[in-house]
């Protein structure tokens, strides 16, 4: 589940993200007066349209620590794929995606591996900022991989979705709190996660996860989760898909939810233990919603 | 687990209030103003059925998590903002269905603002624009002059006397165990208030991802006896 190549990156370039890394390296580092903290900065756009029947790019540019990548699928959609070469967020860095579906064009957008949310420095937040913009009956799929949320990390994430009436987005997005395997603690977090979509210019779904300071206690709470470490939120917003949460529902485990509160949008708000168990729920429900194959980067 | 035992809020300066506006107050979140708060469980009845809430204990936490992390700290950050009228109630509305992540949840918030705003319009002459049920709360608070801090406690107060009341039907709740819960809650109230009303809109939002659930599941309960 860890992409090592990942780590070893960032152990070579980035001495102080590795130390957050082990954390036996950690308490050192802390009890000398650490300097500020090296930034990472990152902005990829991306626009596509319809060639000839196929989805290509129209335009991008990309700088700092992401990258695009655009690997050759069957399908007639563009896949991008992007890479935080910084190996994760910490406090200060600034990421932003920005796509554009041109009408009738379809893409699908996942990232290259987990992304990491480490300990920030105090008063220091890292920010995640995804635009994205879907024309007239283009199709979105926005699936990035799970988001690790370590003990001490603050993270300020927004993905805004602006959708086109007739133009159609599936979005999921999997927060796995702390490190499972380690069974760490979040004694201290910052976390705002925030989810827009946006149809005809009218606000049609928002989320707001908030999860401050001591999180381990509330994450234990019964109507928080109960002790479980990971959570998944997926949205389908496209005509009439409101009719297929009676098929759905019987499909999803006790800890998952899945309803339409209008008749051209489904939500479900899935919960797990950790996010190996996240994942045998939530493969088998983007199968059923239309995503077929998975983007290669989820099978790695 | 948390069982302490009940101590009387102290009554600060700020929370001291004028009769009339404790009478409107009083009748306007009592249960009898038609608005059907007796309908709505927002998710309480599925967590039931599912097994995860199954005692007064239980059912004290579970409470404590909706108001801490849960829709009812939502939507006294909608009421506060209504309220101070910095942000148009257009918007507000429109940001509280969009929260709504199950359509029983919409319709309660959209059919009791609906109810508040056409009984207190006649009653007592106000000019409520229908919206989401905190929206509406807000802009009567608002026009009727009702000092905001007591008047989001009191409204804080009312959530949780509904929610006690439906688990009362739900799970084996004695009154005076409902009492109980429901004076060892109140003391949330009013810094519960006070942090709704000095919080920017920005940062509405929790952390109550198995209430989530279980507002979702409502629809798919085979026998219910509640709306949402």
């Amino acid at each position: 589940m860890f992409p090592k190549v990942i780590v070893c990156q960032y152990n070579l370039y980035h001495t102080y993200r590795a130390a957050e890394y082990w954390s036996v390296q950690i308490t050192y580092a802390r009890t000398i007066d650490l300097p500020a903290q090296p930034r990472a900065k990152g902005d990829a756009r991306v626009s596509v349209r319809l060639r000839d029947g196929k989805s290509v790019i129209r335009g991008l540019r990309q700088s700092g620590a992401s990258k695009l990548l655009f690997p050759k699928t069957a399908s007639n959609d563009l896949t991008a794929v992007i890479l935080n070469c910084a190996g994760g967020v910490t406090g200060g860095d600034q990421f932003s995606t920005q796509a554009r579906v041109g009408r009738n064009a379809g893409l699908v957008m996942t990232t290259q591996a987990a992304e990491r949310a480490y300990r920030a420095q105090p008063k220091e937040i890292g920010t995640i900022d995804t635009r994205l913009t879907v024309a007239p009956n283009a199709r979105l799929a926005w699936l990035p991989q799970e988001t690790l949320i370590y003990d001490g990390a603050s993270i300020k994430r927004r993905l805004r979705i602006r959708l086109a009436r007739s133009a159609q987005v599936l979005a999921c997005e999997m927060l796995v709190m702390g490190r499972t395997a380690q069974a760490e603690h979040l004694t201290q977090l910052q976390l705002a996660d925030d989810i827009d979509i946006i149809r005809d210019g009218r606000l049609i779904f928002a989320d707001r996860l908030r999860l401050s300071n001591d999180a381990e206690r509330t994450l234990q709470g019964p109507a928080v989760l109960a002790g479980a470490r990971s959570l998944a939120t997926v949205i389908l917003a496209a005509p009439g898909v409101g009719t297929l949460v009676d098929a759905l529902r019987p499909t999803l485990p006790e800890k998952c939810g899945i309803a339409a509160p209008d008749p051209d949008l489904l939500v479900a708000r899935l919960t797990a233990d950790d996010s190996f168990l996240l994942r045998q729920t939530i493969v088998p429900l983007l199968a059923r919603l239309g995503v077929d194959p998975l983007p290669r980067t989820w099978m790695l | 687990m948390v069982m302490t035992t009940a101590t009387p809020m102290r009554m600060t300066t700020h929370m001291s209030i004028h009769t009339n506006h404790l009478l409107i107050l009083q009748q306007m979140l009592s249960p009898a103003f038609p608005v059907g708060s007796f309908a709505y469980s927002q998710g309480l009845e599925a967590a039931v059925q599912a097994g995860w809430v199954s005692d007064a204990p239980q059912t004290e936490v579970w409470l404590r998590d909706i108001l801490s992390h849960g829709s009812a700290w939502s939507d006294l950050m909608l009421c506060a903002h209504a309220v101070h009228g910095r942000t148009g109630v257009q918007r507000l509305d429109n940001l509280a269905r969009a929260l709504c992540l199950a359509p029983e949840r919409k319709r309660e918030t959209l059919q009791q603002g609906k109810a508040f705003a056409s009984a207190a319009n006649t009653t007592w002459g106000l000019a409520l624009i229908p919206a989401a049920y905190p929206v509406v709360l807000g802009q009567a608070i608002a026009e009727l002059e009702l000092p905001p801090a007591a008047s989001l406690s009191a409204l804080l107060l009312a959530q949780i006397t509904a929610q006690v009341s439906a688990a009362q039907r739900l799970v084996p709740l004695g009154q005076t165990e409902a009492q109980s819960i429901i004076a060892r809650l109140a003391p949330l109230c009013a810094p519960f208030a006070d942090r709704a009303l000095s919080t920017e809109l920005d940062d509405i939002g929790g952390f109550a991802p198995l209430a989530d659930v279980a507002m979702q599941r409502h629809g798919g309960l085979y026998s219910k006896l509640f709306q949402s």
